[in-house]
Parts: C-alpha cells; sequence; structure tokens
C-alpha cells in the first residue's frame, strides 16, 4: 500500500525520485498497480508512488516514417485514434473494457511485462521500439529487448512504430474467459508478401512465458515459404513453447491454445486484403 | 379487471441507486464509531490453544481485542441447527473461521492490529473432500452433528422393479462446483448501542429477523431491546440470508462490549473467503423408461459439501431432494441426500437453493435418455410433464395452476426448435459448431413442508390525510423490485394511486416479522398480508363514502384514484378527507399463512409445496471445437408464474438469473485447495460481463394460482435453475460430447472432446 504520493514535473525529476527511493513504483494509470499492490496478495511491497500525470507524455505523433506514442496515453485513446495501424486498433479494442481502457495507458501495459497483455504481442509483431530514461541516460531499445530484460526502474517515455506496417498482412488473436477477462493466451502475426511466399514474418505470443515473445525459429522457417496447413503450423508452435500450469489452464491447454491462436491468425493474415 | 397489476410502473429505488445518492451501509457513520476486523483461523482444522493479544493491544488506536470468553450470551448462531459458534473457541474447523474481534479506532489500525494478535494453533488434520468425509472411520468434522450434517430419502413405489422390467436405463454422474453471490455490496453491519442497554444494528441483509434472533443469543438480552434495521442492499441472491447473521453477532458483541458504534465491512477477498457459497455437489443418478418415452423409474443420489457448519444445509439438500427427478411424473421414486461436512467454508443459501446441482443432473440425463430412445428431447419432456391431476415426484396432486407444457411448447417454438434441431448446416460461417438445447424444471414457491413454521407473513397499513399510503412488511428489497411491487399489489386492492403508496424502511422494532425474503417468497405472502391490509382499509373507506353518498356499500366500484357508483363519483383523497373527518381509523394488520401442506419425513412423501413455478429454457450456443469456447447466441426463457405482477420486472429477474446462471454454466470456478480459496477476487473468478449477455428472450406463461396475489407464485430463483443444463445440451447438440461437471470451462470441453476421439 501506498503510504507516500509524489507528483513530479518533469522526466528527470520523476527518473531521479524513482532511483533514489526504495520501494518506489511509477504511477499512471493504476490499473496495473491496483492488481499488484493490492495488500492482501502482494508480493511487491510499494511505499512510494511516483505519479506521471505532470510529464509531458501524452502525445501521439504520426510522421510519414514512424509513429510516436507517449507512455501515458490511454488505451481508450489509442481505440478512438483512426491514424493509428489497423492491427493495433484491433488490439486495443480487444483489450479489456472502455472503464479500464480510459484508466490505462499503453506505457503502463508495457511496462506491468505481464503475460495477460494482448496488446504486447501486437506491438511485437509492429516492429515497436521503446523509449526509456534511466538513471544517467535515455536510451532506445526494441520492445523484445525491454520485455526480455525488463527493468522496472526504467521510465517508459514513449513507443515508436515504424513505418512499412503498411504493406504488411496481420490478425491479432486472444483467448479469454469472458468478453472483458485479461487474456490467458494471446497472439499476433504479421507478415510481407502473400499466401503463396511469406516474406519478413514476425509471430509473437504471450501467456506462454512470463512475457511477450517472438517466435523466431516459426518466423525463420516460415520465410520465403507458402502458407503451411494449420496442422502443420500448430505441431511447430507447440515445440516451441513451454507454458507453466496455473489456476487458469493448464501447460497442455496453453499449449494447445498458442498453437490455434497463431494457426488461425497466420491463416486470417494471408486472406486479409493490405489495405495501406 | 385489474388497473395496475400487469403494468410496467417504474422502480421507486431506480433513480436514488442510479445517481449513487442511495446510502449504503459503508456509506453511514455514527458519532464515536469504531472499526472492527477478525482475526480468521490460517488452518483448516486446528487446535486453539491460546490467543494473546498483547501486542495488538500495545498500538494506541486499538480498541479492545474480543474472544469467544467475552461474548456475554451463548457462543452460537441460531440457523437451522445451533452448531456454529460466533467465535472459535478451542478449535478452528474452517480457513477464515472468526477467532476473534478486534476493534480500535479506524479500519486501517484494526486490519494492523488483527495481525498483531498471535493465536497458538496445532494443526490437525483436515478433511475438504465430502467423499472422504463419508469414509468409514472418518475423523469427526462437526463436533455437533457428526459428517453427515443433514440426509433426506424419498421412498417412492418400487424403484429396483421398475429399472428392472425399463425397456431403457441411462445413468450418470454429474458434479457442479462452488458459485459466489458476487453481489455488488459484500457483507457490511454497524452496530449501534442504544439507550437502555439495547443495540441497533444497521447492515446490508435479506431477512432482518434471523439477525434479530442472533443478537439476542450471542448477547443475552431480550429481543425487544434490539432492533436491525436493513440498509440499501446492494444485491444478496441468498448470500445475505444466513450469513450476515455471523458479521452482525460480531460488530454487535463489539459495540456491546465498548458502548461504542462499531462498522464491520468486509473487503471483497474476505467476503469470498470467508462467506457462505453455492454448494458443490456431486448427483449420481439413473432413469428407466418404455419404449415409448414413459420414464417409470428414477434412482438418485445426492451429496452436497456443507462445509465445516450446517447454516442452512439442510434446507438446502431437502429442496433439492424433493426436485431431483425433474418436472416429470415418475411413479417410482427414491433418492436419498446427504449433507456433509468437510473443513471448509460454511455454504449456504444461493438462488435455487439446492436445485441447481440436481437440475443440471437430471436435465442432462433427459437429453442422454432421449439420445437413447432415439426420441426428441422437447416430445420426451412433453410425455412425461406434470399436469393438473398428475402427482409429484413426492406424490404431491396438482390440483390448479400447472402450465409446464404450455411453457414448453411455447419456448420449443420461441426457440424454433424443430427447425434449429435439424439444421444440416452446423458449422457457422466463424467455424464455431452451432447447437440448440433445452431443460424444464419445476420450484416449490415458498419454504413449504421443509420450512412450514415461519412460512406466514405480516403486513401494517395506514392510509395518511392526503391519501397517500404507508405499509410495512418485514421482507425486504435487495434489489428485485420487492417495494415497487408490492407498492402495486397494495394500490390495486385498495384503489389508491400507486405513486402515492410507500414502504417504510425496515426496522424490526417497526414492521411486522414476515418471515424471511427467500425461496420466491416474498410477492406472493407479503403480497397477501398486503392485500389482506388493504381490504379491511378499503371497507372502511367504502363504507364512509356509501354513508355520505347514500347508496349501498355493494353498488360501489373502484379503479385507482376513483370510487363510484353510477354516476356518483369521488377521487380516493377526498374519501379519506371523509374518513378523516368521521375520526375513522384507516390502518389495519394483515397476516397470511402459507396453505397447509402434509408431509411424512419417514418416506419423503406429501405435499412439499403448495405451488410449483414451471420453467423451460431453450439455449443456443456456437461452440469452438479448436479452443473450447462456447458463446452463447441466444437464450429463451419460459416460466408459468401464475400472474406477472410487473412484466418488467418479471423480464428482469428472467434475464438476470439467465445471466447468474450463464455464469454457473460457463465460466465461474471458485478454486479451492485443502480447504482455502485460491484466488479470491474478480481477477481469479470469473463472472460474466455485458459483452457475454446474449439475447434473453422472456416467454412468460400466466396459469393463476388462487392462494397468490392475483394470481402470482414465485419467481426470484427459477429463472436461474435450468439454465445449465440447456447449455450442456446444446454443446452435446453442437459437438457431440456430453460435459459433466461444471463450470463448462473450454479446457473441460477440450479434454471431453480429446477423450472421446
Amino acid at each position: 500500500m501506498f503510504r507516500e504520493f509524489l507528483t513530479p514535473s518533469t522526466i528527470e525529476e520523476a527518473v531521479k525520485l524513482r532511483n533514489s527511493i526504495d520501494s518506489s513504483m511509477y504511477l499512471a494509470g493504476g490499473t496495473e498497480i491496483n492488481s499488484i499492490v493490492w495488500p492482501c496478495r502482494s508480493k511487491i511491497s510499494a511505499n512510494t508512488a511516483i505519479y506521471l500525470d505532470k510529464l509531458p507524455l501524452k502525445n501521439v505523433k504520426v510522421e510519414k516514417t514512424k509513429i510516436e506514442i507517449g507512455a501515458s496515453v490511454t488505451i481508450q485513446e489509442l481505440v478512438e485514434n483512426k491514424s493509428l495501424p489497423p492491427m493495433l486498433l484491433a488490439a486495443v479494442r480487444l483489450f479489456a473494457n472502455r472503464n479500464v481502457r480510459t484508466m490505462g495507458t499503453i506505457g503502463g501495459n508495457i511496462g506491468g511485462n505481464r503475460a495477460c497483455s494482448n496488446i504486447a504481442p501486437a506491438l511485437l509483431a509492429l516492429n515497436t521500439s521503446i523509449m526509456l530514461a534511466g538513471k544517467n541516460s535515455k536510451e532506445k531499445i526494441t520492445l523484445e529487448q525491454y520485455f526480455s530484460n525488463h527493468d522496472p526502474e526504467k521510465l517508459i517515455l514513449s513507443i515508436e512504430i515504424p513505418s512499412g506496417w503498411q504493406k504488411r498482412r496481420w490478425a491479432v488473436r486472444k483467448h479469454t474467459r469472458t468478453a472483458n477477462d485479461v487474456s490467458l493466451v494471446s497472439a499476433a502475426v504479421s507478415f510481407s508478401g502473400t499466401e503463396a511466399k511469406i516474406e519478413e514474418p514476425i509471430i509473437a505470443v504471450n501467456g506462454v512465458v512470463p512475457h511477450a515473445t517472438r517466435l523466431y525459429e516459426l518466423e525463420k522457417k516460415l520465410d520465403g515459404q507458402s502458407l503451411p496447413s494449420r496442422e502443420a503450423i500448430d505441431e511447430e508452435v507447440k515445440k516451441l513453447v513451454n507454458p507453466e500450469s496455473d489456476l487458469r489452464g493448464s501447460s497442455e491447454f496453453k499449449k494447445h491454445l498458442s498453437a490455434v491462436l497463431v494457426s488461425d491468425a497466420l491463416h486470417e493474415a494471408a486472406h486479409r486484403v493490405v489495405c495501406r | 379487471m385489474t388497473k395496475i397489476i400487469g403494468t410496467s410502473p417504474l422502480r421507486e429505488d431506480a433513480r436514488v441507486k442510479i445517481d449513487g445518492a442511495a446510502k449504503y451501509v459503508d456509506d453511514l457513520s455514527f458519532p464515536g464509531m469504531a472499526y472492527a476486523m477478525l482475526v480468521r483461523s490460517p488452518f483448516p482444522h486446528a487446535k486453539i490453544s491460546e490467543i494473546d493479544a498483547s501486542h495488538a493491544l500495545e498500538l494506541p488506536e486499538v480498541v479492545a481485542v474480543i474472544t469467544a470468553k467475552d461474548i456475554p450470551g451463548k457462543n452460537k448462531i441460531p440457523i437451522v441447527f445451533d452448531d456454529q459458534p460466533c467465535l472459535a473457541e478451542d478449535e478452528a474447523r474452517y480457513i477464515g473461521e472468526p477467532v476473534a474481534i478486534v476493534v480500535a479506532n479506524d479500519r486501517r489500525t484494526a486490519q494492523i492490529a488483527a495481525t498483531l494478535v498471535s493465536v497458538k494453533y496445532s494443526e490437525l488434520p483436515a478433511i475438504t473432500d465430502p467423499l472422504l468425509s463419508l469414509a468409514e472411520g472418518a475423523e469427526k468434522v462437526n463436533p455437533v452433528l457428526g459428517n453427515i450434517l443433514s440426509r433426506h430419502k424419498v421412498n417412492k413405489g418400487d424403484v429396483d422393479s421398475a429399472m428392472s422390467i425399463a425397456d431403457v436405463v441411462v445413468e450418470g454422474e454429474y458434479k457442479t462446483g462452488y458459485q459466489e453471490h458476487a453481489y455488488i455490496e459484500t457483507q457490511g453491519v454497524i452496530a449501534v448501542p442504544e439507550n437502555e442497554g439495547g443495540i441497533a444494528l444497521y447492515g446490508s441483509m435479506q431477512c432482518p429477523f434471523y439477525i434479530h434472533k442472533a443478537l439476542g443469543y450471542v448477547l443475552g438480552i431480550p429481543l425487544s431491546k434490539l432492533r436491525v434495521i436493513q440498509t440499501v442492499t446492494g444485491g444478496a441472491f441468498g448470500g445475505k440470508e444466513d450469513f450476515p447473521s455471523l458479521p452482525a453477532t460480531h460488530a454487535a458483541i463489539a459495540a456491546y462490549l465498548t458502548s461504542r458504534p462499531v462498522k464491520l465491512v468486509m473487503t471483497r477477498e474476505e467476503d469470498i473467503l470467508c462467506s457462505t457459497k453455492r454448494h458443490p455437489g456431486i448427483v449420481r443418478i439413473k432413469y428407466g423408461a418404455r419404449r415409448d418415452g414413459t420414464i417409470i423409474a428414477c434412482d438418485a443420489e445426492y451429496i452436497l459439501n456443507a462445509g465445516a457448519w450446517s447454516t442452512l444445509s439442510p434446507i438446502v439438500l431437502w429442496r433439492g431432494t424433493v426436485h431431483s427427478g425433474g418436472p416429470y411424473r415418475i411413479e417410482n421414486f427414491r433418492v436419498d441426500a446427504k449433507a456433509v461436512a468437510t473443513n471448509s467454508v460454511p455454504n449456504g443459501a444461493f438462488r435455487g437453493f439446492g436445485q441447481p446441482q440436481v437440475c443440471f443432473a437430471n436435465e442432462s440425463l433427459i437429453d442422454e435418455l432421449a439420445v437413447k430412445l432415439g426420441m426428441d428431447p422437447v416430445e420426451l419432456r412433453l410425455r412425461n410433464a406434470l399436469d393438473i391431476g398428475l402427482e409429484t415426484l413426492t406424490n404431491h396432486v396438482i390440483k390448479e395452476s400447472c402450465g409446464l407444457k404450455k411453457v414448453i411448447s411455447l419456448v420449443r417454438d420461441e426457440v424454433k426448435w424443430l427447425e434449429n434441431r435439424s439444421r444440416k448446416e452446423r458449422v457457422l460461417s466463424n467455424g464455431k459448431y452451432y447447437g440448440v438445447g433445452f431443460s424444464a424444471a419445476f420450484y416449490g414457491t415458498g419454504l413449504g413442508a421443509g420450512g412450514k413454521k415461519i412460512d406466514r407473513s405480516g403486513a401494517f397499513l395506514q392510509v395518511a390525510f392526503d391519501g397517500s399510503v404507508q405499509i410495512a412488511v418485514g421482507t425486504t428489497e435487495m434489489g428485485q423490485g420487492h417495494n415497487t411491487v408490492l407498492s402495486m399489489i397494495a394500490a390495486e386492492e385498495l384503489g389508491a394511486d400507486v405513486k402515492k403508496v410507500s414502504m417504510l424502511p425496515i426496522d424490526t422494532s417497526r414492521v411486522p416479522d414476515s418471515g424471511p425474503t427467500v425461496a420466491s417468497r416474498a410477492t406472493m405472502m407479503s403480497g397477501q398480508a398486503i392485500r389482506d391490509a388493504a381490504k379491511q382499509v378499503r371497507k372502511i373507506i367504502h363504507d364512509v363514502v356509501a354513508k355520505r353518498l347514500g347508496v349501498a356499500v355493494e353498488t360501489l366500484e373502484f379503479e385507482p384514484g376513483v370510487i363510484f357508483s353510477g354516476a356518483k363519483k369521488i377521487t380516493f383523497e377526498e374519501a379519506v378527507t371523509w374518513c378523516f373527518d368521521e375520526r375513522v381509523h384507516l390502518a389495519a394488520q394483515g397476516w397470511f399463512k402459507a396453505p397447509n401442506t402434509e408431509w411424512n419425513s419417514e418416506n419423503g412423501l406429501g405435499d412439499a409445496y403448495y405451488a410449483y413455478t414451471y420453467t423451460a429454457i431453450g439455449a443456443e450456443v456456437a461452440v469452438d471445437k479448436e479452443t473450447g469456447e462456447v458463446e452463447v447466441l441466444r437464450i429463451v426463457s419460459g416460466h408459468d408464474i401464475g400472474k406477472a405482477i410487473n412484466r418488467r420486472e418479471v423480464e428482469g429477474q428472467i434475464q438476470g438469473g439467465a445471466v447468474q446462471g450463464m455464469g454457473y454454466a460457463l465460466y465461474e470456478d471458485l478454486v479451492s485447495t485443502n480447504g482455502k480459496i485460491i484466488r479470491p477476487n474478480f481477477s481469479g473468478y470469473i463472472i460474466p460481463t455485458a459483452a457475454d449477455i446474449p439475447e434473453i428472450k422472456p416467454v412468460i406463461v400466466e396459469e393463476p394460482y388462487e392462494g397468490g396475489p392475483f394470481g402470482a407464485k414465485g419467481l426470484g430463483e427459477p429463472p436461474l435453475i435450468a439454465i445449465a443444463p440447456a447449455i450442456a445440451n446444446a454443446i452435446f447438440d453442437a459437438i457431440g460430447v456430453r460435459i459433466k461437471k461444471l463450470p463448462m470451462t473450454p479446457e473441460r470441453i477440450l479434454e471431453t472432446l480429446e477423450a472421446v476421439r
């Protein structure tokens, strides 16, 4: 439970506070933090909230070569922004419900680095980079690197989606118990080319390892090839993921779902008309 | 011809609940109020050797730490049997069982102090599986009643002989899980000391008089010094029937001992961990039938996991027992039912009250019987359906108000059964498999033979000078539209304007004991009591009006707001003014006693209830064979309720029940390991959300019951009961596999599909 609530007015101040106060956390929309610092089940003790509301992280810039989205842009603002890639729009529309989307921010969703985010695989499939502010410097790394070497002390400033998505086929999928439940397994795919020849595929899943990840081996196998049958894709995906069993589903079930979602997404993407 | 009954006036409580003006218990505060938190057992079974509160008491804001030895009266909660303690004394018998009450000046300190109370436990072997509890030589779980807390049997005819000559026999074992009530407002109470040593208890509840009795037990003071006031209640569904007595007694003891108002409001997690739930059930059932589809025998075994204490389990079990074969005439019927003690959280009342478990089993098996007979499942149900002149499972001969065949037929038509069932194209454009399923049920309205002694209701009605009407009843509004419906009944019977009828807030010192608001009984029982009072007052008014108009009282007619005799006509308000001029008392007490039932507890035969609501459900689903996901496309929910007093409210009950039934069927999976509920919150316990709700088409059949107000029977619970089997039957129709365990999660469906591959 938070006992101290700080509202820095600059990025530098926020980073300094985060690095100087033990047991502090960045706070944006609050939907992620609410679920992890609740006193009855928390394994994380956070005494100080560093509230990001005053920081200039709320812009969306659409340029010819890239789209830059500030970390404090809410998920609902993304839903309503028609200039964003349709793939991202599809993923954010599938995310929770309007109440949660209105509170939750894209930075918070990424920073939570959780297996239940269905937005994370879509961002991976869009080749997204992330801008971070650390103790001494700012840096830009791939989202994949961020997820793999997650450092919650670094402040997410923005994400950057490079152009090129306009020419790629795509699809997103998620499995949930109810429409508003967090996803158990989610998947996103994008590639250039056609069903007859897949080029530069990106295949991302979440819910099968602790964070969203790309299935590089499958991407390599598919690159330059025609789209395999669903059964063949299923088999390959099952070889690549080894999820843990938990209360929401067994390892076998999650493995099965990831295979079904990836093969569904690839087949849907192959038949999608490239619209931009 | 009624003028108000059957219409849909707006809910009188809707606006304040929507705009936030309604005051729920946690919105209330009293001068000097302290806060209580419970110290709860972390073990499913443990000996308590010492409770050391010294560290907690060192905190300056802590007021008191109360243990069992401090209870001024009996350490017992009265429900059916008095086996459950208010605070565990020597042994704790489930995880979350209250051990001590911590009282502090603020809620946070109370929370911290509760963690500082040191309880010395010695862990003892725990039994959390009801089948292990039933095993020979099992450790005794419940020290008062043993491991079988309650047992009911019905023995009709000769089941074994009938089974032996049956052309077709089917049998199966079905399992159902916990269901959490998931009311919007968690459990909460405030106890306030009053003059002369009394206590006023405010809280969120269904049954204030249950709590009234419980307070008398634990405080050891006369009930006349105690009053219970219901605050605006944010949903209950049975969860605020028996359980609130426990937190109410905790707060009351704390207030009594500290002489301060004490608030106790449970967090969501505490509520899910420690409050009662729907009993997990195991049902083994067997039907024997002739080739023509006539069911000649039913043999059932019903086991409920009751948890550590008996609460309402004996009555829950009884209702399930007498309904366990379904709404059919079956000459030979046998059931053996047991409520079994385990070292887990006690289960209690929940909408449907022991019936959803058996209904899932019998209505699934009826479909299996239809498959084996090569018969249409709806045809099979119609062939065996109860009707006037036929007897129920317990030999109750139905003499009136039986619309089962009509409701089955209407639902069959509305769901386009024949067309959809024979669809050739089963794979939908999204690759999912289409299926349609059916189920039927009956529901004994009221408490019936099982609760005969408290199945009565009182009402007080008085008319004010301006023609407005005030009513006091002891049944409660908890979100179901109770007050609106009863106001309509009063207005219709009295001839008053429904907008001028108000229900008094519930305070046990000011309203009559109308029995509990349970068993879908309030409209029927309190409605009849109000009619009784209204008739008396109407007679007083009409006598005065007839005298003043100079006409015979028999010539008077009335409609809401107007009294007339031929061309002579006055308003209700004018008539009231005349009555005040004449100094007559415009008030009356009404009383209604449920019709008598004959019941033989030896063989379980007789009139289990006096009237029944009849139900048929049609469900259309789309099943994804790859992921196991089930999408409910449409539900047709039909009920013979005698009379729809308020049509919109009836539709609301039907739709709400269908959604809660969908949750039970598909989503709600409360995982418990060794008596501990895992992830007690709404991120772990998944309930249906608005986006999951399909079109729900209500079908209302009105076969009037003479004993109900304007012919009405009960409706609160039936809309939930038969949803799960209709969905299970639709899943079978879609993908050809029979799911025998609730909830029917995607993983469970895939496992079953895999098993038959």
